[in-house]
């Protein structure tokens, strides 16, 4: 595995079983991350992302099959395969929150109302690093100030509900980053906040990835924010990666019609738009019991009839770097009929 | 914390001093009072009660004072002299009467609580943490079974099965040559052979509802954000469940503590009667029936006390376990 590589998915499922059918909320994606770097991965509401950064910690719910390679590369270390590890082993508590933690959406209920910040900080800092309690407890003061809490001394025995949720959200890195991790996911940090504290929340995230050096795995909705933030970027459709790329290749040159339909639904400062914001036509179907073919052939206005919705689409890289999941470029139909010519 | 529990305790008196009178003003309520009771008792049984005697009695108790003069006569006996009154039924002071059964009374709600307790939560979190499993079925079928039953008749059925086992019944509190002794180690261990079929008698209910609140609540918080966020930080799951979902979960319960205490008192009436126990719920009953003013304002009164008394407890409890409700900190 390469050194500059901390993780790598390979072909990495989770299907949950329902009493309706097996739900393929996550279908084969592939991708790695580059140490230090920021990995955007970018999709609507219900595409699989969320449940992607779940596998990576085996936080999936309890119905739910991870499967596929999830390699972890520790600095001086042989690489792990999270995906093989039980969800309940020692192996991956000592993964979770040490070399890989997670920050989550709502940073009014990620935390436990009953104990004080400090309680819940501390906690991780007790776990991994050391056992003493007034060394946990200063460590977790030196956070919260590197986070910008004013006065953490005496904040941190405060409880959740007398932060605001830009300050909570602040904790919550705090948390995060308090062992070094060597990967921080965060899953739609900024969503719940409002525009100023998000530009903040931000700004402090870059700002330690400088200071501690880890990769961040960012999971958003918005395409602004991936512009500000991530080096390379993942565009998830139904459970697959359809579009891979670093950063100003997605914005300057997508491929995919579904990043170009996203792309197009933002507003562009400096164009004067002419009547309405362009709108992808219809929902992300629920992957139940799916046809094959390409997920999005029934929203795509470039839909190929007897292709698309026949064939299920495989990735093929259309330029250096940039991978893409759609038969409207020729590398792509050449890996097609490569494949189903080999299975003839 | 300790001045929310002062606040607490002075909010109390008040609260007392308006139970108190709404008490009293209740078992006035009903037409007539304790004598024409008694007289009708008397004329149906063909003896007939010269007048006048009655007419001294109502003298004596003061039925025909205004309803305010009677019930300041009897709270500030209580209050100033801890006297109840007079149980013209059993032609005992009330305080006797409360002292010999209140005891017991609390005695069997204790244990009665403490089982309650012991037995729903262990359940109800495993019954949670392992939903829809055989073992949740059972947890769930003995629960609805339990609810369902009515209190008299596993009384019965256990009293027949205590029967045919031990060949005793196991009624009432103590064996026969208990009853009248003083407190000894012997009569202790004899009490507590006996407490068992009551509590369980008087507890099953109380327990099976507890166990489905306890499931459902843990289920709620189970599924909260934070039960993950700990998750991820690397909690073994053992550790995160009881400190994080189930300390939750036990706010709903801990803020009834109040009032399952009365209704363990007041419920366990028909189970006292059928077990012939020695506690409060027949006197009270039988107080009622024939219009014993005092002794039923009495038991009333020191019902009320004991919910407010739970209330407290529960609102401190409470407090512990819920930093939010923790008021009169200044923020």
């Amino acid at each position: 595995m390469n050194d500059d590589v901390v993780l790598e998915l390979r072909d990495v499922k989770v299907h949950f079983s329902t009493d309706e059918g097996t739900v393929k909320a996550v279908d084969g994606v592939s991708f790695s991350m580059t140490r230090g770097k920021t990995m955007g991965l970018v999709g609507e509401s219900g595409c699989g992302k969320s449940v992607t950064s779940q596998a990576i910690l085996r936080l999936v719910p309890a119905n739910g099959k991870i499967s596929g390679a999830i390699l972890l590369n520790r600095d001086g270390q042989e690489p792990v395969d999270i995906g093989a590890l039980d969800n309940h082993s020692q192996d991956i508590r000592d993964i979770r929150g040490k070399d890989i933690s997670m920050i989550f959406q709502e940073p009014m209920t990620s935390f436990s109302p009953l104990y004080t910040m400090g309680n819940q900080l501390m906690e991780t800092i007790l776990l991994h690093q050391t056992p003493d309690k007034s060394a946990a407890r200063t460590q977790a003061v030196e956070m919260l100030r590197k986070v910008g809490i004013a006065d953490p001394a005496r904040r941190i025995d405060e409880y959740p509900h007398e932060f605001s949720g830009g300050m909570r959200q602040r904790v919550m890195i705090a948390m995060a980053l308090s062992c070094s991790p060597e990967i921080l996911i965060a899953d739609e940090p900024t969503t719940a906040l409002d525009v100023t504290i998000q530009a903040q929340v931000l700004e402090l995230m870059q700002e330690l990835q400088k200071d501690f050096g880890m990769s961040i795995l960012f999971i958003t909705h918005d395409l602004g924010v991936v512009a500000e933030m991530c080096d390379e970027v993942c565009v998830m459709y139904l459970g697959k990666i359809v579009e891979k790329a670093p950063v100003e290749e997605i914005f300057h040159n997508p491929r995919h019609p579904y990043t170009q339909g996203l792309l197009e639904s933002i507003p562009k400062i400096g164009h004067k738009t002419e009547g309405d914001l362009k709108s992808i036509e219809g929902v992300v179907p629920v992957p139940i019991n799916l046809k094959p073919g390409c997920g999005f052939c029934d929203r795509c206005e470039h839909k190929i009839e007897g292709l698309c919705d026949t064939y299920n689409v495989p990735t093929a890289e259309v330029a250096p770097g940039h991978w893409a999941r759609c038969f409207l470029y020729p590398e792509v139909v050449e890996a097609h009929n490569k494949a189903v010519g080999g299975e003839e | 914390m300790l001045q929310f529990i002062a606040k607490r305790f002075l909010i109390m008196i008040p609260t007392i001093l308006v139970i108190s009178f709404l008490a009293f003003w209740i078992i006035q309520l009903p037409p007539g009072d304790f004598l024409t009771s008694y007289v009708a008792q008397l004329e149906e049984m063909g003896d007939t009660i010269d007048p006048q005697v009655i007419e001294n009695l109502r003298e004596e108790y003061g039925l025909d004072d205004p309803f305010l003069v009677q019930y300041w006569k009897w709270i500030s006996g209580i209050v100033f002299r801890g006297d109840f009154g007079y149980s013209f039924e059993n032609n005992m002071r009330v305080s006797m009467l409360i002292n010999e059964r209140l005891y017991l009374t609390i005695i069997v709600s204790l244990f009665t609580m403490v089982f309650t307790y012991a037995v729903a939560i262990p359940i109800g979190i495993y019954s949670a943490t392992h939903q829809y499993s055989i073992g949740d079925y059972t947890a769930t079928f003995f629960g609805f079974v339990g609810m369902a039953t009515p209190n008299f008749l596993l009384a019965l059925v256990l009293m027949y099965v205590a029967f045919v086992w031990t060949g005793n019944s196991l009624v009432g509190l103590f064996s026969p040559e208990y009853i009248d002794a003083p407190w000894s180690w012997g009569k202790f261990v004899d009490m507590m052979k006996h407490i068992l079929v009551p509590v369980v008698v008087i507890g099953t209910a109380g327990t099976a509802g507890l166990l489905r609140v306890m499931r459902g609540q843990l289920l709620d918080e189970l599924r909260k954000q934070y039960v993950i966020t700990a998750r991820a930080k690397g909690v073994g799951e053992r550790t995160l469940l009881w400190k994080y979902p189930v300390r939750a979960s036990l706010n709903p319960i801990v803020s009834t503590i109040g009032w399952s205490l009365t209704g363990i008192f007041s419920g366990s009436t028909i189970t006292a009667i059928v077990l012939n126990l020695p506690t409060q719920g027949p006197v009270m009953y039988n107080a009622l029936k024939s219009q014993d003013m005092y002794l039923a304002g009495g038991f009333l009164f020191i019902l009320a006390i004991l919910t407010v008394v739970g209330t407290l407890i529960s609102d401190i409890l409470l407090a512990w376990l819920d930093p939010r409700i923790r008021v009169g900190k200044e923020a």
